[in-house]
């Protein structure tokens, strides 16, 4: 177990670690760093500073520790556009964004998870055939054709909603949904076929064969051994819970980090832009090894060492 | 749906795959047929766009701006309206056309070329070059490729080449995982070790009687992983930040028309519903084609 927890703890420093490689290696190639991030316009003394800052008259493999420095103290960089620390840019943005993908999330993982269940106990019933139609349309329809939808029938047509903007609850109505709809369609077809493989399993025929009754073999057999893939995709759309309203935001004028980053991409404002991708490998990162550490809980061959078929 | 989901959920269940694993001369379902014959269509209308559309994309009649469609009262010069500059919807939809799905095949073919060469580099050079290629993948699993992709195009400046590559390297690493599964398990087959008892090259084994042998499912692969790329590209243009006016992709239409949805929304529905239809039909016939060809293949 403590084997266990040390690897999945170590992939996940090297996982960062090569990020942030990756934002080094590309700042470098795209230009002057200290110009690229500080802007065209700072004046000869910020820019000197910033290279000191960062190191960058150093040779280039000193450079590249002292970026992993600059990184771990917060040392972001300036917003282009007022100036500001971009650190402080992106934190102030993500309650917006929550504000969306929470409640996103609790509607993905509420009818997803026992929709799924459900298809995949009443394999080929009514409620099967709409949630696969559904979880196909929900692959199919991206999150901005959707939301548009939303917007041309229910605030367009029927006038019930507002279109965009952050002035109340009820614009958070129709972006919560467009988030939720498609991501409880997946959750759910996801669920059905690990349910479907689980319940074609001989130790659920074991199970029933030495008079288990069905719901009880279903709640402590199928269920738990279930869970381990569904845990899986539940895990990606809790580290999506800050990136993954980017294009969601823009299309409802939502004020979150997705629209930050549109505008910073758009303006080229690169120290926010390297500021956003840190800290989404990181969230992304920090939620693959909690889930990792939820497989080691759900699955006890991962704790005993004899991983053979548990991934 | 959002497109930085993670893309192996599209897999069918084992079950039904399992299911459809019996005899293999099966009629085509009327489904699969329908999406078949749109997919012909659409592929038509990309090819002949210069010589259907009615308009040039870029053409403005000022005179006649956000003109409705014909069924609503508009004019058979512009048979699904205009837009706010006075451009025909129905030619921008069938230049949006060509644009989105030029840009997703070639953007597929990248992927897949790049990510079949690591796969047959990594099944033939075990260790080392296999355990980086597995770290990349993971680099790779830990960010919204969007958000990569967004970050790269902020970096280096919005360009088109830059743009089509960063499309194809969405799904390089699936590639590169699929081939070097199935050139390990070809590897291990007795014509291989015959071809290369005879003294054929590393080169020629692969090229010409490997790679042969995998193709189907490469390319199965390619077509359930064509709607990603597609969806990829209509929203980085949505956001206005992949294709550039004047030209057009099917993304950068739905993003223009999205500030006239109140008054003209048949800018934003033409090429909403194109997308749908289109990303739907090739899904359908992609896992039409897995189940079909490949059972045992998994996304």
């Amino acid at each position: 177990m403590v084997y266990f927890i040390l690897s999945r703890i170590a992939r996940a420093v090297i996982t960062v670690a090569l990020v942030v490689t990756f934002a080094f290696v590309v700042l470098r190639l795209s230009g002057d760093p200290a110009l690229m991030i500080m802007g065209p316009e700072a004046p000869p003394e910020v820019l000197a500073a910033f290279r000191s800052a960062w190191g960058l008259d150093l040779p280039i493999w000193q450079q590249y520790f002292s970026y992993f420095g600059a990184i771990a103290q917060g040392e972001l960089g300036r917003s282009m556009r007022d100036g500001r620390p971009a650190i402080e840019l992106v934190l102030e943005r993500i309650p917006s964004t929550l504000a969306l993908t929470l409640p996103a999330l609790a509607m993905k993982v509420g009818i997803g998870l026992p929709a799924g269940i459900y298809a995949a106990l009443h394999r080929g019933g009514p409620i099967d055939r709409l949630v696969m139609t559904l979880a196909v349309a929900g692959f199919t329809v991206p999150s901005f054709v959707l939301g548009l939808v939303l917007v041309l029938v229910f605030s367009v047509m029927l006038g019930w909603l507002p279109s965009g903007g952050q002035d109340s609850w009820r614009h958070a109505i129709l972006p919560v949904l467009t988030l939720g709809i498609g991501g409880a369609a997946i959750l759910a077809r996801f669920t059905r076929s690990a349910m479907l493989e689980v319940l074609g399993q001989p130790y659920m025929r074991t199970a029933l064969a030495k008079g288990v009754p069905w719901h009880v073999a279903i709640r402590s057999h199928a269920l738990p051994n279930a869970a381990i893939p569904t845990v899986t995709i539940i895990g990606f759309m809790v580290g999506t819970l800050i990136a993954g309203a980017v294009v969601v935001e823009s299309v409802f004028s939502w004020p979150g980090v997705g629209r930050l980053l549109v505008v910073a991409v758009a303006n080229r404002d690169l120290a926010v832009v390297q500021c956003i991708l840190l800290l989404v490998a990181a969230t992304m990162v920090a939620s693959n090894l909690l889930v990792d550490f939820l497989y080691g809980y759900l699955d006890p061959r991962l704790r005993t060492g004899a991983r053979a078929g548990a991934h | 749906m959002s497109v930085t989901s993670e893309p192996n959920a599209a897999t069918t269940p084992t079950a039904a795959r399992a299911a459809s694993d019996g005899p293999r001369r099966r009629p085509i379902p009327p489904s699969i047929l329908l999406a078949i014959a749109v997919l012909v269509a659409v592929a038509f209308i990309a090819v002949a766009a210069d010589w259907i559309a009615p308009h040039h994309y870029a053409t403005q009649d000022l005179k006649a701006r956000l003109k409705p469609p014909v069924w609503a009262g508009g004019v058979w010069a512009y048979p699904l309206g205009t837009d706010n500059l006075g451009r025909d919807v129905l030619s921008r939809l069938i230049y949006g056309m060509q644009t989105s799905l030029g840009i997703a095949l070639v953007g597929t073919a990248i992927g897949a070329s790049f990510g079949t060469t690591l796969g047959f580099i990594a099944a033939h050079m075990r260790g080392i070059i296999d355990e980086l290629l597995m770290m990349l993948v993971d680099v790779q699993a830990s960010v919204p490729y969007i958000i990569v992709a967004l970050a790269a195009l902020a970096f280096f400046g919005n360009d088109l080449t830059l743009f089509v590559i960063l499309l194809g390297l969405e799904g390089w690493e699936r590639y590169a995982r699929l081939a070097r599964g199935l050139v390990l398990s070809e590897m291990a087959k007795p014509y291989a070790a015959a071809i290369a008892g005879f003294g054929a090259t590393t080169w020629r084994l692969n090229w010409r009687h490997v790679l042969p042998n995998i193709a189907a499912g490469l390319v199965v692969q390619a077509t359930i992983y064509f709607p990603w790329v597609i969806l990829l590209e209509t929203s980085i243009s949505f956001l206005g930040l992949g294709i550039q006016p004047p030209r057009t992709s099917l993304g950068l239409m739905l993003g223009q028309g999205r500030s006239y949805l109140a008054n003209a929304a048949w800018i934003a529905v033409a090429p909403g519903m194109a997308i749908f239809v289109t990303t739907l039909a090739v899904s359908l016939v992609g896992d039409w084609l897995r189940d079909r060809l490949d059972p045992t293949l998994d996304g």
